[in-house]
């Protein structure tokens, strides 16, 4: 083969496969063509309504994208188990964002164009969503965040709204609490990712508004050793340590080098450490009396136990990331009950869902604000002997 | 439709970055990870530019384009002193640091945050917000780069470059300062970089520094070693591939549990086997 043949051989298969595609999902679009009027059909059978799904599914933070699509496919099905939205089944298209803009942007257009969907759960992760709603504007689709946490989000666009609540309100809860405390100099030790630094921004504007002051020290992710940093802030002589990490295992990287200094201050520490029981456990000496605010589960609410014994049935796990997967759960029945309520138009969608009032689910009480937020949603903790409890005065 | 245009100004980005890389790397034999940096500096610009001093577009670009001259032009000066792997791995530093400087240069770039709300250019008071009309504009991008590219690869210029690249020592005897042409050559192609991503910081609207990593530079080696070293239109037959091949992915019918899986892996598996298959990539003259 000459070498012109080879590349044409090769460019033929790439199109053959793309061809193939299209065909595929032509053919699953005419089958699933709603009948012609007058026919009548049964529950299922009927042409279902799609949903979109952008979640992270491969890459770092697939672990999250995983267990979301698990938990989002439990409530699908239970929904069409008892006959969909108005005898219509949902029907989840599930694209990869990657968690990154680029590849949100990618699966989103696929939602909005190909897809023609007119709501889509997600973006997870805030990259995401900030790269899909100018989309989802053009489009007039809703999109419908169960994870994504930036405040940079709030107030986004009239399609964008969360049933998780912005790191602000983390951040604000923490500061009054310092405040309260007559705390007056609080140390920083944070990681430079997206969330840690939403929470820091949040925090120092209250704190710093009730008379406080912030001194700060940052590290990349890839950092482990904090000794130099957590001395220059001990001679700041501040009156408590926030340990803003992303995840649990770099807070407790951090709390044990605080330890290894007999560095003596009362802590603070983000809802993604707090949130991992097992770490809390076996750190339980050096957290005690540590604050946090949470946007917890609450394990005495039946929906929320309803979901976690319907997980275990049908996956054989405990369900993971319990915050996260309280509000994809609500998130799907929520769109499924705007979705019987306003049918499927995009804008009308989104409007019913911002206007959301005590929609009672599995996280609790969920009430969308005219930002898009979700209302209220942490609560101030405390941690005593190794467990997170509720704040009492 | 509007997918396709998506999917069309997207190839549109890479292939410009793709097309000037491969002057560095394919015509040259300068092996070049910087490309991702002098993207973000273009992206980084535009970005600010537009959201914090609402400029116009266009201008912002300009601005782009001198900021990576000069930046291009000093890390060109350093990397005169170094060859081959020595090269590399400068290059692979200057990523790293472009990176940090993303990430912790809060004030100015809002660090791990990114920048949200990039606004689409306006011409002569038409923002260009509909799909159509921006993959216009992108094919015209497309081709002043495409334009630029061939022009000095076909001039006597180009000529010195490939001849750097199969001896330069010889070279040197008949009297070429190679490393000014070195030196020109990285600048020119670093502009290229941040012209494409003033593009992609308005047309994606957000940017964070996970955007300009080492992986992106190599991503884009992906690009032109995949469709051919030292041939331009290897460039676009590698650009088109990698971003249309994904994508085309997500219509074969896997099942919807292993879809994302199945789709790397089949892209990985295919990737491989065309290395396999045709080393020199798909239309290339030259291998590394």
């Amino acid at each position: 083969m000459t070498k012109e043949t080879k590349v044409l051989w090769v460019v033929v298969v790439v199109a053959a496969i793309a061809l193939l595609g299209w065909y595929a999902t032509t053919q699953k679009k005419e089958a699933s063509q709603t009948p012609p009027a007058g026919q009548e059909q049964s529950a299922g059978q009927q042409a279902p309504i799609k949903v979109g799904f952008l979640h992270p599914l491969t890459g770092d933070a697939a672990s999250y994208g995983e267990a979301m699509r698990n938990t989002a496919r439990l409530a699908v099905e239970e929904i069409n188990a008892v006959g969909g939205v108005n005898g219509r089944p949902l029907e989840l298209v599930m694209e990869d964002g990657k968690c990154n803009g680029k590849d949100a942007a990618n699966a989103m257009q696929k939602l909005v164009n190909v897809d023609q969907v007119k709501i889509v759960l997600g973006g997870f992760c805030s990259s995401e969503s900030l790269a899909a709603v100018p989309i989802a504007e053009a489009g007039k689709v809703a999109l419908f965040s169960p994870g994504a946490s930036s405040p940079d989000l709030t107030g986004k666009s009239m399609y964008f709204m969360r049933d998780y609540p912005s790191d602000a309100s983390q951040g604000s809860v923490l500061a009054d609490a310092a405040l309260k405390k007559g705390w007056k100099k609080i140390a920083f030790i944070q990681e430079q990712l997206d969330y840690p630094v939403g929470i820091l921004k949040a925090f120092s504007a209250k704190f710093e508004q009730g008379g406080g002051v912030i001194v700060k020290e940052e590290f990349p992710t890839t950092t482990t050793d904090f000794r130099s940093a957590l001395t220059k802030l001990k001679s700041e002589k501040p009156d408590a340590l926030f340990i803003d990490s992303q995840t649990p295992a770099s807070g407790e990287r951090v709390l044990k080098q605080v330890v290894e200094l007999k560095w003596t201050i009362p802590l603070l520490i983000t809802d993604a450490f707090a949130g991992d029981a097992k770490t809390i456990e076996a750190n339980k000496d050096a957290l005690e009396g540590t604050l946090a605010a949470e946007f917890g589960v609450d394990e005495n609410n039946e929906k929320f136990q309803r979901l976690v014994s319907a997980y275990k049935e049908k996956y054989g796990a405990d369900l993971p990331f319990q915050s996260y997967a309280q509000t994809e759960y609500d998130a799907v029945y929520m769109t499924r009950d705007a979705l019987a309520a306003v049918g499927e138009d995009g804008e009308q969608l989104a409007g019913w869902l911002r206007s959301a009032l005590d929609w009672q689910g599995a996280s609790g009480s969920v009430t969308i604000g005219s930002d898009g937020d979700r209302v209220g949603g942490h609560t101030l903790k405390v941690i005593k002997d190794g467990k997170v409890t509720i704040m009492t005065e | 439709m509007e997918y396709l245009f998506h999917l069309f100004i997207i190839f549109c980005i890479f292939s410009m970055l793709a097309l000037t890389l491969n002057l560095v790397v394919g015509f040259t034999g300068l092996p070049s990870l910087a490309h991702a940096g002098f993207f973000g500096i273009g992206a980084y610009t535009t970005a600010i530019m537009t959201t914090r001093f609402e400029g116009n577009f266009f201008v912002s670009i300009v601005v782009g384009l001198v900021i990576t001259f000069a930046v291009a032009f000093f890390l060109g000066l350093v990397l005169g002193r170094f060859r081959d792997d020595y090269f590399l791995l400068v290059t692979l530093a200057f990523v790293f640091i472009m990176q940090r400087i993303f990430l912790n240069w809060g004030e100015v770039t809002r660090g791990p945050l990114g920048i949200p709300g990039i606004p689409p250019p306006v011409i002569f008071g038409v923002s260009l917000s509909q799909p159509w009309l921006y993959a216009l504009l992108l094919a015209g991008a497309l081709v002043l780069v495409y334009g630029a590219c061939h022009f000095l690869v076909s001039s006597s210029f180009g000529r010195v470059l490939k001849a750097i690249r199969e001896d330069e020592d010889a070279l040197k005897v008949f009297g070429y300062r190679t490393d000014q042409y070195k030196l020109a050559v990285f600048s020119l192609s670093a502009l290229g970089a941040a012209f494409a991503g003033a593009f992609y910081a308005s047309y994606i609207s957000f940017i964070d520094p996970s955007t300009f990593t080492v992986h992106d530079s190599v991503f884009i080696w992906a690009i032109i070693v995949l469709g051919g070293l030292a041939r331009l239109r290897g460039s676009l037959v590698g650009a088109l591939i990698l971003v249309v091949l994904p994508e085309a992915l997500r219509f074969v019918g896997f099942s919807p549990d292993a879809a994302a899986q199945m789709r790397v892996l089949i892209y990985g598996a295919l990737l491989v086997g065309m290395l396999l298959y045709r080393p020199q990539g798909l239309v290339g003259e030259y291998r590394l």
